[in-house]
């Protein structure tokens, strides 16, 4: 193996470019990552960690992820009514995958770089970004807890829901963090679950 | 030996070291390629091209994936480093993670 000194000053732009490029391509999730290389991404990032720009490679990488989080925000904001789910549960699934060949793909720093530093590794600041700039945008929060409200309560009046769509959202939140799952689902659940069985007793009281 | 159970690794001067891929995994980075959800080009030709990875080291470590298997389960043999390759393979270690 050589060490190719990088004297070169436009070594890290180059590199990251490449990187940067690839990761994109990696977030649309289409069969475009075929083309690519694992071998040749890794050793970009090696080379770029072994040469010192370990912090330079993570403020990139978290810039160019929260900015593609943002934009997911975005189009699941915008989806309308009852696709609002499924729209969060597709972009969930391939945003994770993603997740998942990125972690890879910077192992090297991962092992290297982040552990003498303050820095999250990158599978914990992916979901980090998701929970913070997804989950808890304004938009979203309460319409998520909302939806998911109604779509117990629809199953309890008898109608049909999609239950594998429930239960695969229901687990992004686990997977988030259990506090996540508490706050988005499980408190408000709760809360409404004890008035309407209040409700449903003094229904029956009044009878009595 | 099975197509789909090995892969090729290909040294910088153009060697191609046909391995079980058991072997292989030994080294971490090895094993994210070929395990990693996306569809990368590693995966889908059963071979990884190492271009700052010589013959004689790549060798040297492909010999080393045996042996580790082989202590794994419990046969404690002596593995010879000849000094000259030591830094090399030390990289080269570095590297694949393992």
């Amino acid at each position: 193996m050589n060490f190719r000194v990088a004297s070169d000053p436009e070594y890290f732009d180059k590199n990251w470019n490449i990187l940067k490029h690839a990761i994109r391509e990696i977030f649309k999730c289409n069969d475009n990552a075929r083309h690519l290389s694992f071998g040749e991404l890794h050793r970009h990032a090696y080379y770029m960690v072994l040469h010192n720009f370990g912090e330079k490679l993570y403020s990139k990488l978290v810039a160019t992820m929260t900015s593609h989080v943002k934009e997911i925000a975005k189009s699941v904001e915008a989806s309308e009514g009852s696709s609002f789910l499924e729209e969060l549960n597709t972009k969930w699934n391939d945003y994770y995958k993603a997740l998942e060949i990125i972690r890879d793909i910077l192992m090297y720093m991962d092992r290297t770089y982040i552990p003498s530093t303050k820095n999250k590794p990158v599978y914990e600041l992916g979901l980090n970004l998701w929970r913070e700039n997804v989950i808890y945008s304004n938009q979203i929060r309460n319409r998520l807890s909302n939806t998911l409200l109604e779509f117990v309560f629809k199953e309890r009046a008898g109608e049909d829901v999609n239950r594998e769509l429930i239960r695969n959202v229901t687990k992004m939140l686990i997977d988030l963090g259990p506090s996540v799952y508490e706050q988005v689902f499980e408190t408000p659940f709760l809360q409404v679950l004890a008035e309407s069985y209040k409700a449903e007793s003094h229904k029956y009281i009044e009878f009595v | 030996m099975k197509k789909e159970d090995t892969v090729k690794l290909i040294s910088s001067d153009g060697f191609e070291f046909v391995v079980d891929k058991e072997a292989a995994m030994v080294s971490q980075t090895i094993r994210n390629m070929l395990t990693s959800p996306g569809s990368f080009a590693e995966r889908e030709h059963g071979q990884v091209t190492f271009p700052e990875i010589s013959s004689t080291i790549l060798e040297k470590i492909c010999q080393y994936f045996y042996w580790h298997l082989e202590f794994a389960s419990g046969k404690d043999r002596e593995f010879p480093i000849e000094p000259e390759l030591t830094l090399e393979l030390m990289m080269a270690a570095n590297y694949l993670h393992t």
